[in-house]
């Protein structure tokens, strides 16, 4: 209702087609005035002729009748002019009423932008992972190389030692790494979005299972969304839910993308509050004009749906 | 041992081959992608190839699909295939249906060089050797095989270190066991799982397939 009453091109088409109306009227009117009398007083003669003394109106000779025959071609010669001037009238209204307006051009290249912005932050989160993965991490592991070997050359256990402790802090740092990596692009969304998927849900706690409609193709913004929303929507399954059970499922319907998560927990969840994180799924959906609906009576089962339409 | 190495970044390739080679391995063929591997293999045909899953051209799972064509055609060769990361999905192909010479490690395991060279060992005698962090994916979750239910906490870490590709001692080292008790929970484990009474070998390689197939979802 809000919506209908804000939607300012609904009020500016309802504002033409008020406007239109009289316009209408007066342009009807005057042109079947204009018509009539222009085609009467071309053939004035003829009239006189006929009736000399019936109508007994603007003519009192016949040099007059004729003198109101050009009065009649010059009415109907302007006639075109009329129509041609309230063609114009009616295009102005309807430009300045029904256009597009800056507004809405605006949003239009707003909308333009930010999926571009939303591919280039994917892209750029997907090359910081290759160099970490051929560069950073690829050296460490080199580095850790050279201290084995370093450390099967030495005798002295003081030394063996130290080396072997330098060692396992590249170790750590490798796993940290690699902590870091799997939140800024998983390697497994390279294998698509599904396997990515079946491997997160293989990765659960709770037993969940995969399943997915005919393979479906997104872009590397849609696919990182759905990830990284199904692996918040289990990790909150497993956390909060006390579930046992829970079903993920993503298909193509109506043009859309959808990503259903079941679990038979408790229930109970809200977009609103805090913790759960549900409102930044919300938030995630929305930045691609997709949206998130939950079905969570209290006792469960839960159910939270995200559709994204295809870009 | 004899092998060939596939591993597309030069520093690390090096870095192998002259570990391998402070262990006196010699090393075939080091290439740096899935067809020169293939091509390596099938001129040497090695005891054991070592693969990474990131290799040109897409740096998908090239490694990967090397290893089971490999598995599929030149069956005396061993994989160990070896990355960054490692993914449930990869190694449910990779023991498809044959959880012996085969191996699955994370690049980080090599610096553990002793491990690492016990696990190149191990697969190219036709063991196995999957990796603790693929474990622990595996048995973070709750059973869903009536046999795998059965097992106790002991049982699973047991079968965990099975996984692995442990020997006996090994595990007994690695829990601190007695020989002889690990002896009886393996012997338990088989039993709970229902694997036929054959060579212990065999039945190891079918209760780590068990492990893994029933653990996917």
């Amino acid at each position: 209702m809000a919506g209908a009453i804000q939607d300012s091109a609904g009020w500016r088409a309802l504002l033409y087609c008020l406007l239109k109306l009289p316009l209408t009227a007066v342009v009807v009117y005057i042109s079947v005035i204009e018509l009539c009398v222009g085609l009467l007083a071309l053939t004035y003669p003829a009239w006189w002729f006929t009736w000399p003394d019936g109508l007994g109106v603007g003519a009192n000779s016949w040099a007059q009748t004729w003198i109101l025959t050009l009065q009649g071609v010059a009415v109907l010669l302007i006639f075109p002019w009329f129509v041609r001037l309230v063609v114009r009238i009616d295009r102005a209204l309807a430009y300045a009423l029904l256009a597009p307006n800056s507004d809405r051009e605006r949003v239009a290249v707003l909308e333009a932008s930010r999926s571009a912005l939303a591919a280039d932050a994917t892209a750029v989160l997907r090359r910081v992972e290759r160099d970490l993965h051929d560069g950073t991490q690829a050296r460490l592991v080199s580095v850790g190389l050279l201290l084995s070997r370093l450390e099967q050359r030495l005798s002295d256990p003081e030394l063996r030692e130290f080396v072997d402790t330098a060692r396992r802090q590249v170790s750590d740092g490798l796993d940290e790494l690699r902590d870091i990596i799997r939140g800024i692009h998983p390697p497994a969304l390279d294998h698509g979005l599904a396997t990515a998927l079946a491997t997160l849900a293989s990765r659960s706690p709770i037993r969940t299972e995969f399943s997915a409609g005919s393979p479906l193709h997104t872009s590397d913004a849609e696919a990182s969304t759905l990830y990284f929303s199904a692996a918040e929507l289990l990790t909150n399954t497993a956390r909060h839910a006390h579930a046992s059970h829970a079903e993920l499922h993503l298909s193509e319907f109506d043009g859309q993308i959808v990503l259903r998560a079941y679990d038979n927990g408790r229930g109970g969840a809200r977009a609103d509050t805090d913790g759960t994180g549900l409102a930044g799924l919300r938030r995630r959906a929305e930045a691609l004009d997709g949206s998130l609906s939950i079905v969570s009576p209290d006792g469960g089962p839960i159910t939270i749906t995200m559709t994204l339409p295809r870009g | 041992m004899r092998l060939v190495i596939a591993e597309d970044n030069p520093l690390l390739r090096d870095g192998i081959v002259l570990l391998l080679a402070d262990h006196d391995i010699e090393v075939l063929a080091a290439v740096d992608n899935a067809d020169d591997l293939l091509a390596a293999v099938d001129r040497h045909r090695p005891d054991l190839a070592i693969i990474d899953v990131r290799m040109p051209p897409t740096y998908i799972d090239e490694g990967v699909r090397a290893a089971i064509d490999i598995r599929a055609h030149y069956p005396a060769t061993g994989v160990l295939v070896f990355s960054q990361w490692v993914e449930t999905e990869y190694a449910r192909q990779l023991l498809a249906e044959n959880a012996s010479k085969v191996g699955y490690l994370l690049k980080d395991r090599i610096l553990g060089t002793d491990q690492f060279i016990d696990a190149a060992r191990r697969v190219a005698a036709g063991g196995t050797a999957l990796d603790p962090d693929v474990v622990r994916q595996l048995l973070a979750r709750p059973s869903i095989d009536a046999g795998l239910a059965r097992l106790t906490g002991r049982e699973r870490e047991i079968l965990a270190q099975l996984a692995e590709g442990r020997s006996n001692q090994a595990i007994a080292l690695e829990l601190h066991l007695a020989h002889r008790s690990v002896e009886k929970h393996i012997t338990s484990v088989f039993s709970k799982l229902d694997l036929p009474a054959a060579a212990t070998d065999h039945r190891r390689v079918l209760a780590v397939l068990r492990f893994i197939n029933k653990r996917g979802g």
